[in-house]
């Protein structure tokens, strides 16, 4: 047999074919590994691998809802309007500057015609004076807070000329402020109408004052009511300290050029003299002028209302948050996180054993209303943080600072409001302030109102018989309606809340037992504390004011530059209060008629500090208007903070913290909290707070 | 190739598979391909929906701005409720803004206005108004008298009091001669007539120096003595009352030129010397035909219409405008040409008013003396100005008469606005106030 002879090709065929497979194998690796990864285009990103493209969309929606929960607000957005009002109003009253410069005649002078020379008039002016109208509706309130110490080291006197403030910080003071409505144009018809129609009596030139319009001075007069009904005679007030006081002015006016001088002072610092700011307060109810004092009063309680439920959802938030974590971390040790819950309710909760009793509980109930435990308690966080989002909308429109917690003044336009011109004929809402008010009285006000007289200085043009009527540079108004009264409060107050003559027989017999509770005002607010008192005791005790740090500041003044204050010291716990002199003598009995013995009432007999034997009745006490008032103060006392000192703020207007109030929080006293264990300050000291509740 | 065929035979499935493996490489790779693109489509189709559903998540947030010369700078971005409450907070304080400029400018433009007819306006009083509407000519008389004693201006002392004073004296004089048994010899005569002269001179110079300036109400053109058969109507009395406020605008303005630091200045040393005429230009209220309601909206953007006033602002008749009328004073006054500005100035202090025309004319101070003006040792000139005040219409609707609201477009309460626009241009058709002025 011929062996048949192999062909070249199938010599090689193995080699070819191996070649060839080898040749694809490495064209599949090239591809795979060699070439370039598989993209796609994702929105206008060229060439994003395709393993990226989902993840370059969650990072985009990442980052729209970053955009989204921002807290705050655009650098596009408008952060302050122009206060364009003011400038129009300031533009409608300044002088238009020159509108050209033609300060040289047209042409020759006309001779000396009409040069002033030394004649003896023949004809004067019989003119009439007005009657300066009264200021109306005059309206006073006493109100109490903390001064800024920045203000005392800068105006000492209000130490010496206060008769209720603290002499040392805290620098509380009471004072009454007073405001009436004092309307231009009865004056200026008066001023305009012939006295006598055809008569010889002229009305005054309106080129004598009509441009000489102008308050110069705010009188107030107050007078004290006593108990037994009657008066003290009525008293002028002076200025506070550091407030503008024209009165020494006006006494030495000699001539029309210091008439003058006067008037373009009081034109110049208008709402210093018409509207003097009260001193800045860094701690109590904001200073509402007395006429919006109602309204605002409301408003800024509902507002502190939505303030502290804004707070307590916070820190509800916060609780079920924590709740959140731990269960995530129990289910997450356990080995179930990345287990739906429908798989959670079928093999139990973690350390097995089948469902517990509360869960067999929950198993009764319909299978609809089952749900994870995790989602109810997301439930809940998303459902308090729409009504967060809700109250904080709500605070904003109030004019709350939600992030720096601060209250601006319910009374903000009250405090911004252009001041009225009397030459159209406007009303001036005039303010003054009593600080020499002594604690515990009533009293009555009173305000007038100095306008320049427009007959001074024209002497040469009034007739004889009305020349004692241009003698005065001033004319005072005539004088307002008292006001209501007002009742400064006293330094501390003391209500029966309870009281009883003790139970038992013999030597087991306990002692008669009052319970009373004590309110004293201290840093901006009342503060309260409960006492047992029994016979012989003398009403004494202590405010807990609960760790709350209120801060002491320590003063630094340079002659070169304003004085500075910073925290020296915090306040104590505790700080000893009393109703000095007041002792309980007894408890007795009062029996109520016609009731059962079930209804008798007990009444607390005291001493107080002059002698005098004091019956207070519990079912009496607990009733006062006031008792809930002070509670209320020592509520928002416990919530609010201390401002930083800025010192002394001539205009409402213009101060930074006008009429604000401070507020604390449970998250930020944390927040200070930690920081002051970091060795930093308190952060709410540099936003310009320090403690809170 | 029969080799081959053979080798083929020979070998047929080894071929056939060779083959099959060898295909199968670009076959595969072409569908698999194919799936891959089909799979990148899929996943860019996704991803790109994904990708513009959270592009399109932006709003367009516009802050508005108070000054209309200025456009609002609007942005994008994901809505935010930081910057919506940014934005609210800012137009609501712009509002409040908005709202208290509204209301000065009403204030400064309505200051204490007097009504003189009361009773009257905005709709008569059936029982008194026959009553008003005969006694309408006296009172408006009276109050324009009132006006010029109320700015303290005056005329100079009466001619034939001077006259019957320097007889007096002279008879005194020629009295002390024949006493002494003397006639007056032509130096005595001459020293009679200085003497004379110099009492006339301080008559003069006294009776300046208690007046702000010379004026008396003869200078209000058009407050003429009723001489028609028929009561005035309502319209007719309505253009008296806002006479009144326009002369009342224009006597305080001088009043405030003659005024320094406040000090009033007298006659020789003040601006404004003497006001020769006042003439309010006419609105023919009474036969004018009802315009169609303009609305009274003040929000409205006004534009200038440079066509109709130097100033760019005009009003009824030449074109509609809810937010304000204009009423055009021609001004007849003596002044001091050093101290021009100042009485230039005034204006603008009292209310909304624009010097819109000045001409000045040489006068012969002497002859005015002759008459008993003294004006001080400066130049003179006579200034003829023409003023525009303008007043708005949202304080004034509420005494006007309701035939005269019909007449200027304003509208009645209740009845629908017919014709507002966010910008009131100009009509085609509008003369210039000068034109309508002169015909």
């Amino acid at each position: 047999m011929k062996l048949r002879r192999i062909s070249t090709i199938e010599k090689h065929a193995e080699k070819v074919f191996f070649a060839l497979m080898a040749l694809a194998l490495f064209t599949v690796l090239t591809m795979q590994f060699g070439g370039g990864p598989n993209t796609i285009k994702v929105h206008t990103d060229e060439g994003v691998p395709i393993d990226e493209a989902f993840q370059r969309v969650a990072s985009a929606a990442q980052s729209k809802l970053r955009q989204l929960e921002q807290p705050e607000p655009d650098p596009q957005a408008p952060q302050e309007a122009p206060k364009l009002s003011g400038r129009f109003a300031a533009a409608l009253e300044q002088e238009p500057t020159e509108i050209a410069l033609i300060d040289i005649p047209l042409g020759p002078p006309a001779g000396d015609v009409g040069a002033d020379e030394d004649l003896p008039p023949d004809e004067k002016l019989l003119v009439e004076l007005a009657v300066v109208p009264a200021p109306s509706q005059v309206s006073a309130r006493a109100f109490a807070g903390t001064i800024d110490p920045l203000v005392i080291a800068a105006i000492p006197d209000v130490l010496d000329r206060s008769s209720n403030i603290r002499p040392e910080q805290p620098y509380d003071m009471r004072a009454v402020s007073v405001e009436a409505s004092f309307n231009a144009a009865p004056l200026i018809a008066a001023l305009r109408a012939d006295p006598d129609g055809a008569g010889p009596k002229k009305p005054v030139p309106l080129r004598w004052w009509q441009k000489r319009l102008a308050i110069v001075d705010v009188q107030l007069f107050r007078r004290e009511l006593y108990p037994d009904g009657s008066y003290s005679s009525a008293a002028l007030i002076a200025p506070p300290p550091g407030r503008m006081n024209t009165r020494a002015v006006i006494d030495e006016i000699s001539d029309p050029k210091a008439l003058v001088d006067l008037i373009n002072l009081t034109r110049e610092a208008e709402r210093q003299l018409v509207q003097p700011a009260f001193y800045t307060m860094i701690a109590g109810e904001p200073w509402i002028p007395p006429a919006a004092a109602s309204d605002a009063s409301k408003a800024f309680k509902n507002n502190l209302r939505t303030w502290k439920r804004y707070l307590q959802l916070e820190a509800e938030i916060q609780t079920l948050e924590r709740r959140l974590d731990s269960q995530q971390d129990k289910r997450s040790d356990a080995g179930l996180s990345s287990l739906g819950p429908e798989w959670v309710a079928q093999v139990g909760r973690p350390g097995g054993g089948g469902p517990r009793d509360r869960d067999r509980e929950s198993d009764t109930r319909p299978k609809e209303t089952k749900q994870d435990p995790l989602d109810r308690i997301r439930d809940q966080i998303q459902t308090r943080q729409q009504e967060l989002s809700q109250l904080r909308t709500t605070l904003q429109a109030a004019g709350i600072d939600v992030e720096n917690a601060i209250v601006a003044s319910p009374a903000q336009d009250a405090l911004e409001a252009p001041i009225g011109r009397l030459r159209d004929g406007q009303s001036v809402q005039v303010w003054a302030h009593d600080i020499t008010v002594q604690a515990g009285k009533t009293y009555q006000y009173q305000i007038r109102v100095t306008i320049p007289n427009p007959l001074y200085g024209f002497s040469d043009y009034i007739a004889e018989e009305a020349l004692p009527l241009a003698q005065e540079p001033v004319m005072v108004s005539e004088p307002s309606d008292w006001s209501e009264p007002v009742i400064v409060d006293p330094n501390s107050y003391l209500f029966v809340t309870n009281a009883g003559l003790g139970a038992g027989i013999g030597a087991e017999r306990s002692l008669p037992t009052a319970t009373v509770e004590l309110f004293e005002f201290y840093y901006g607010y009342w503060r309260n504390q409960g006492l047992r008192l029994r016979p012989g005791d003398a009403v004494i005790g202590e405010l807990a004011l609960n760790d709350m740090r209120l801060p002491f500041f320590d003063i630094q003044q340079n002659e070169d530059s304003p004085a500075v204050a910073q925290v020296m010291d915090t306040s104590p716990d505790n700080v000893p209060v009393g109703a000095a002199g007041w002792f309980l003598l007894d408890i007795i009995t009062k029996p109520a008629i016609g009731s059962g013995r079930g209804a008798e009432q007990y009444a607390a007999i005291f001493r107080n500090d002059v002698g005098d034997v004091i019956v207070r009745e519990q079912q009496s006490d607990i009733r006062l208007e006031s008792l809930q008032r002070l509670r209320d103060s020592a509520a928002l006392g416990q919530m609010a903070s201390v401002l930083d000192p800025v010192g002394d703020q001539l205009s409402p207007a213009s101060r930074p913290n006008a009429g604000t109030t401070g507020l604390g929080g449970p998250g930020r006293q944390e927040r200070d909290d930690r920081e002051s264990r970091d060795g930093r300050p308190p952060s709410s000291m540099n936003r310009g707070r320090v403690g809170g509740g | 190739m029969k080799k081959v065929l053979e080798l083929v035979k020979a070998n047929v499935f080894i071929v056939i598979f060779v083959v099959i493996s060898l295909v199968s490489m670009p076959v595969l790779m072409f569908f698999s391909a194919k799936q891959n693109a089909a799979l990148r489509e899929k996943v860019e189709q996704e991803v790109g929906e994904d990708s513009r559903k959270i592009q399109q998540i932006s709003v367009t947030y516009t802050a508005p701005v108070l000054d209309p010369n200025s456009s609002p700078i609007p942005f994008n971005r994901p809505p935010n409720e930081p910057t919506t409450e940014a934005i609210r907070a800012y137009v609501k304080v712009l509002k409040k803004e908005s709202d208290a400029i509204v209301q000065l400018a009403q204030e400064h433009n309505k200051r204490d206005r007097r009504i003189l007819f009361d009773g009257l306006f905005p709709e008569p009083d059936a029982a008194r108004e026959t009553r008003i509407r005969q006694a309408a000519p006296a009172i408006r008389a009276e109050a324009h008298r009132q006006l010029i004693n109320n700015v303290g201006a005056g005329s100079p002392p009466d001619a034939e009091f001077v006259l019957q004073l320097l007889q007096d004296r002279r008879t005194d004089m020629l009295d002390r001669l024949a006493s002494q048994g003397r006639e007056e010899d032509p130096d005595e005569r001459a020293q009679i007539r200085t003497k004379l002269s110099e009492i006339r001179r301080n008559v003069y110079i006294e009776k300046s120096k208690y007046l702000t300036f010379y004026a008396d109400d003869n200078v209000f053109r058009g407050v003429t003595p009723w001489e028609q058969s028929f009561l005035p109507s309502i319209e007719t009395i309505w253009s008296w009352q806002h006479q009144y406020w326009v002369h009342q605008d224009i006597l305080d303005a001088l009043v405030q030129a003659n005024t320094v630091a406040f000090q009033a200045e007298p006659i020789a040393q003040a601006p404004v010397k003497r006001v020769e005429q006042i003439s309010v230009a006419a609105w023919d209220l009474a036969d004018a035909a009802p315009t169609a309601s303009v609305g009274l909206d003040a929000s409205v953007r006004m534009m200038p219409d440079y066509e109709a006033s130097l100033s760019g602002r005009a009003g009824w008749p030449l074109r509609a405008n809810p937010l304000y009328d204009v009423r055009y004073v021609d001004l007849s006054l003596i002044v001091s040409s050093k101290q021009l500005p100042a009485v230039l100035n005034a204006f603008s202090t009292v209310n909304f008013m624009t010097v819109l025309d000045v001409d000045l004319e040489e006068i012969d101070a002497n002859a005015h003396y002759a008459q008993g003006y003294v004006y001080g040792p400066g130049h003179v000139v006579r200034a003829k100005l023409l003023i525009e005040t303008l007043w708005l219409r949202q304080w004034m609707a509420e005494y006007m008469p309701s035939s005269v609201k019909q007449t200027l477009g304003i509208p009645l309460p209740g009845t629908p606005v017919e014709a507002t626009s966010e910008e009131q241009a100009p009509p085609a058709s509008t003369r210039s106030r000068r034109e309508r002025m002169q015909g």
